[in-house]
Formats: structure tokens, sequence, C-alpha cells
């Protein structure tokens, strides 16, 4: 090869090697033998690395983080899209005795958990997403924390973000899910139990952007309060729920509280029961379809509630 | 978080002024390959120990501790906080302590979770597969089969979640007064019965007059081929309270589909509150779908699907317009 070959080639590899950033990885791979020193090997599926947050710092954005086996993996805060996840069939943990588990605060970011066994031991919130574009956690169990198993809310300014919650178990928290401020969340076949203020708390002090959450499939079990919405002064709140049921929490079941602003609450196909008030209605907008069962509570209504016809 | 900023922050420094105290370990293992000997090392992932028993004496309250592999671990007794859980891809699996015993007894206010468990008797038959004694249990993606009583619980808070218990005595049997809630479960060949609730019975039956109250929701379960009834609630207590609630279920193959039923006037001096409210429901295939006994309330939300019954309905059943 001439000289000048070689050096044409030898830029050739330079601008391949520019195209690609240094910490490109598709995928990187966490292990309970795995070492964080294994981020300069990229955590690849050989040299995998011990903790997600160190793996994050090489997966390439939109990449994914795969637990292979059984372990802990740390809490981590999430600063671009990515998926974590874990193998089906193992046990892939974040515990947490401080702060948060999982920690998300980055404008325009879409995170996906999945398959996670989030556990509190001290700490406050599970999953805490401030600031983001979108966050899914898909069959996940989320524990014990003294805050909030799930918060998500988005600062003025920013694009109303989306939040869903599927497939998942929120318990022994003080709320299970808190969705504020101007999120747009969907909750599906999802159980929050035994948390000890509210199960889904839907809420908005934001003038500029509606809360809206839509709920199916979920149950409200032996928490303080099932689900409520909530608007504050010049706020609207609109929850939605079908073929859920609130059982056995010892203050409301359903809970439309105004607080000043718009708080919509609409009910169809679902079940109170053991609950103080099955139906509350306190200075919101009730919606009832007609369809629900109410009964078993030591009151099963009260506050005004709106018959609404199915379309 | 407006509102919450505030409120949620004083709770976080509430958590982190009272946090728990350094302990032992957050999360302990146990393996097939383990040993118990490995408590000084806090069974690690990489040292974990033999049995739950052990393991559960060096996890945080509130921690976990998580079986590896595909074994039995032992019965064991639970008197704090904690997640007793497995790998959801093995069979781990643990027996009754011994005839008549419980594979896991929970008690002393304790709040404990038990997930992908296998509980089975011991090789002589009987006992309880969970017992809870004034405490808080979660069961989920559990199979109990096989034994006297599936799960027990006596004055706690139950919630039983995608699990399967199949071929005892009584498959979730609730004494006294209860919380719980029954979500997208089996209950499979109950030779008495599949759900029972009772006030002021004795665990042989007996009439005890104490009070209590006991409410109990059933949402997107099956309850199959039970020997005398699919769901029961009765009380023989004074001034107890037992009501149970179904929705999104199926009861079928029995006798009696749900029964509800107190004792008459005179075995504690007065009579109990007893109420089942069903809606959106199956109840197929049974010798008699609904059946009230007398001075008991039977509400149907008129959306329930009887069919193949001996006969529908027994007793009086009042029928409840949806809100």
């Amino acid at each position: 090869m001439s000289p000048l070959r070689s050096a044409a080639a030898a830029l050739a590899l330079i601008g391949l090697a520019l195209a690609h950033p240094a910490s490109a990885a598709q995928r990187a791979f966490v292990a309970s033998y795995g070492n964080d020193a294994s981020v300069a090997m990229q955590c690849v599926f050989a040299n995998p690395c011990r903790s997600f947050a160190a793996a994050l710092t090489v997966v390439d954005p939109g990449g994914e983080l795969v637990a292979l086996d059984a372990a802990g993996y740390g809490p981590v805060t999430i600063n671009k899209d990515v998926i974590v996840t874990a193998n089906p069939g193992f046990y892939a943990g974040i515990s947490a005795s401080a702060g948060n588990a999982v920690t998300i605060d980055t404008p325009g970011i879409q995170v996906i958990l999945r398959g996670l066994n989030i556990n509190g031991v001290g700490a406050a919130y599970g999953i805490y997403m401030t600031n983001g574009a979108a966050l899914a956690v898909e069959n996940c169990v989320i524990s014990n924390f003294s805050a909030a198993g799930i918060a998500v809310t988005s600062p003025e300014g920013q694009p109303s973000p989306n939040a869903r919650v599927v497939n998942s178990l929120v318990r022994g928290n003080y709320d299970g899910i808190y969705i504020g401020n101007g999120v747009l969340a969907d909750i599906v076949r999802t159980s929050v139990s035994g948390n000890g203020d509210v199960g889904i708390f839907a809420e908005n002090a934001s003038t500029t952007k509606p809360t809206i959450v839509s709920v199916a499939e979920a149950s409200a079990l032996q928490n303080g309060h099932g689900f409520v919405g909530r608007a504050t002064t010049g706020a609207t709140t609109r929850m939605s729920l079908t073929r859920s049921t609130a059982a056995n929490n010892t203050v409301n079941g359903f809970h439309a509280l105004g607080s000043g602003g718009t708080a919509v609450l609409t009910v169809g196909t679902s079940m109170a029961m053991g609950n103080a008030v099955g139906f509350l209605n306190d200075g919101g907008t009730f919606e009832s379809l007609g369809n629900n069962q109410v009964r078993q509570n030591a009151t099963d209504t009260s506050g005004t509630i709106t018959a609404v016809p199915g379309k | 978080m407006p509102r919450s900023s505030s409120r949620l922050c004083g709770l976080w420094l509430a958590a982190a002024l009272g946090a728990t105290p350094a302990a032992a370990a957050q999360r302990a293992f146990v393996a097939s390959y383990g040993s118990d000997t490995n408590v000084p090392g806090l069974c690690n992932r990489a040292a974990p120990c033999r049995t739950f028993a052990t393991a559960l004496t060096i996890v945080d309250a509130g921690g976990e501790v998580l079986a590896l592999d595909a074994s039995e671990h032992g019965p064991l007794t639970i008197t704090k906080s904690v997640t007793i859980t497995a790998n959801p891809g093995v069979r781990v699996y643990i027996s009754t302590s011994s005839v008549g015993g419980a594979a896991v007894a929970i008690s002393g206010g304790a709040r404990v979770v038990l997930r992908n468990l296998d509980l089975v008797p011991s090789p002589y038959g009987g006992g309880f597969g969970v017992s809870v004694l004034s405490s808080e249990a979660v069961v989920e993606n559990c199979t109990i089969s096989r034994v006297d009583t599936g799960i027990y619980a006596g004055n706690s808070r139950l919630r039983v979640a995608n699990s399967i218990v199949r071929n005892t005595y009584r498959g979730i049997y609730l004494f006294g007064t209860n919380k719980a809630d029954i979500s997208e479960v089996q209950v499979i060949g109950s030779y008495r019965a599949g759900l029972e609730v009772g006030v002021g019975l004795s665990s042989l039956g007996h009439p005890v007059c104490t009070s209590g109250n006991a409410r109990v929701s059933v949402t997107d379960s099956l309850i199959d081929d039970s020997g005398w009834f699919g769901i029961g609630a009765w009380t023989y207590e004074s001034s107890a309270a037992v009501h149970v609630a179904v929705t999104r279920s199926i009861v079928s193959g029995g006798p009696i589909g749900i029964l509800t039923s107190t004792s008459p006037l005179g075995v504690c001096g007065v009579i109990g509150d007893v109420r089942a409210a069903v809606g959106d429901s199956q109840i197929a295939n049974n010798t008699e779908g609904f059946e009230a006994g007398p001075n008991t309330t039977f509400e149907s939300m008129g959306d329930n699907l009887l069919a193949g019954n001996g006969t529908d309905t027994v007793g009086t059943i009042t029928p409840i317009p949806g809100i």
C-alpha cells in the first residue's frame, strides 16, 4: 500500500471511529457476578456490570439494560432514553434505604421499566419522575416507600408527559401511584394495596395543563383511600375508571375532590365495598355509568353522583 | 410537586430521621446449594443460606428473602415484616411443619408478603398452607395444595392475588374480624368450602359468642368443585357482621354456589348481620346457585348469569340496581 493510500485508510478508520461515540452499546448487561469495572468493555454479555447505574453510562440512548440473573442492582438516576428490564424468570431488584430507587428528572426522555422488584427500606420514592417525556412501568412490584411507590409530575413550561403502568403491584407505600400536575396517565391491570394514604392519586395544581388519568382493571385494596381525583384552584383533573375495584379502604373508595378546581371522576362497571364511603363527591363532579356495584360500605354514596349513560 | 412537595418532602424527612437502623441485610438469599452456616455472611448472593427460617433471622424488617433455585426451603414462622419470594422461573416449595402444622405461620402483627411459592403438606398431610393470626399477609402468585386449609386468617388483613388453592378441606377460611380481598384466584376441589367466612365460630365450627366483623371482596376469581358451598358467609355471633361482595367471578360445580347463613335466635341471644352482594358473575352448575338463609341479606345486582343450577335461587334474593 502506498503511503498516500495508507494515510487515506487511516483517515477512514478515524472517521468510522468518530461516527460512533465511545459509549455506543445498544444493550448493556448486569449480573450478580458482574463488575462495574466492565464499563470499559461496555458491560457486554460476557463481561457484565454489577449495577444499573454503571451500565447506564455505556448504553446508547434508546438502548437496553438487561439484568441477567437474580440479584439487587442498586438505585439509579436515569438521564437518557432507555429500557431497564430483567430476564423473564429472574428476580431483578432495586432496594433503596434513602432517597429514591429510580429517579428521572431529564426533559424529553422516555423510560421503560420492566420486570423489576423495587423495594424501600427507608427510602422515599420507588420511581420518581419529575421531568421527562414518557414513563412505562410494566410487570413491576414496588413496595414500602415512605412517600410513594410511583410518582410522576411535570414542571410548568414542559409538555405533558405520558405515564403508563401495566400489570404491576404497588403496595405498602404511603401513596401507591401519584400522578400530578399535567401528566397524562393510563393504569391497567394494576393492584395498589396496603398503602397508607391513597392507592391511585390523580392530582393537579397546574393551571396550564390538565391531569388526565384512565384506569382499567385496577384494584385499590386496604389503602387509606382507594382512587382520588383532586384539583386545586384553576386546575383540572379528570380520572376515569372501568372494571376496577375499591375494597376495604379505611376512608373512601372513589373520591372526587374539588379543592377549588375542576375534579371529574367517571366510573363504570366497577365495585366499591368495605370502605367508609364508597362513592364520594366533595366539591367535584362524580359521574357514574349506572352499572357499578356500590354496596356494603359504611356509607355507599355521599355528595352528588351524576348518572351518565354509556355511549 | 406542588401539593405534594411539602407534604411528601415532610414524609421523606420523617422517614429519613426514623430510618431503619443499620442492620443485617436488605435482601437475603437461599438456595439448594446454600448452607445455614452462611449467616455470618448475611446469606448474601454468593453464599446463600439453605432455609428461609435461617435467612429470616438476618434480614432487615421490611426486607426480602429470595430463593434462587428450585428446592424445598423449609417451613417457617414469621413474626416480623418481610417479603418471602422466589425467582419466578423456578419452583420453590415449602412443606407444612408437621401434621396439623403450617407451611408458613404468620403472627405478632407482622406484615408479610409471600410470592411465587408452592405450599404443600408434609408427607403425613394435613395442616395449613398459610396461617395468619393478628397480622397482615399478602399471598401472590402462589400455589397451595393438599393441605386441610389453604389459607387461614384470624383477626387479620389478608390479600390473595393471582394464586391457586386446590384439593383442600377449606380453600380459604377467614375466622373472626378480618379484612380480606381475593382477586384473580382459583379455588378448586375444596372438600367443604372454597371460601368460608365466619365470625363466632370456633375452628371446629362451634358457636363462640364474641364480637367481630369480616369484610371480604372477591373479584375476577374462580371457585369450582366445592364439596358443600363455593362461598359461604355466616355467623353465630351476636353483634358480628359478615359482609361478602363478589364481582366478575365464577362459582360453579358445588351443592351450593353462594350461601348466607346465620344462627337462629337463641344460640348467642341475637342474630348477626350477614350479607352477600353479587354482581357481574356466573353461578353455574351447582345444585343451588344462591342460597339466602333466613335473617340474612342477599343482594344481586341483576347482571349475574345463573345457568345449569338445579335451582337457581333459594330464599330471598334482593335485586339491587347498579349506581
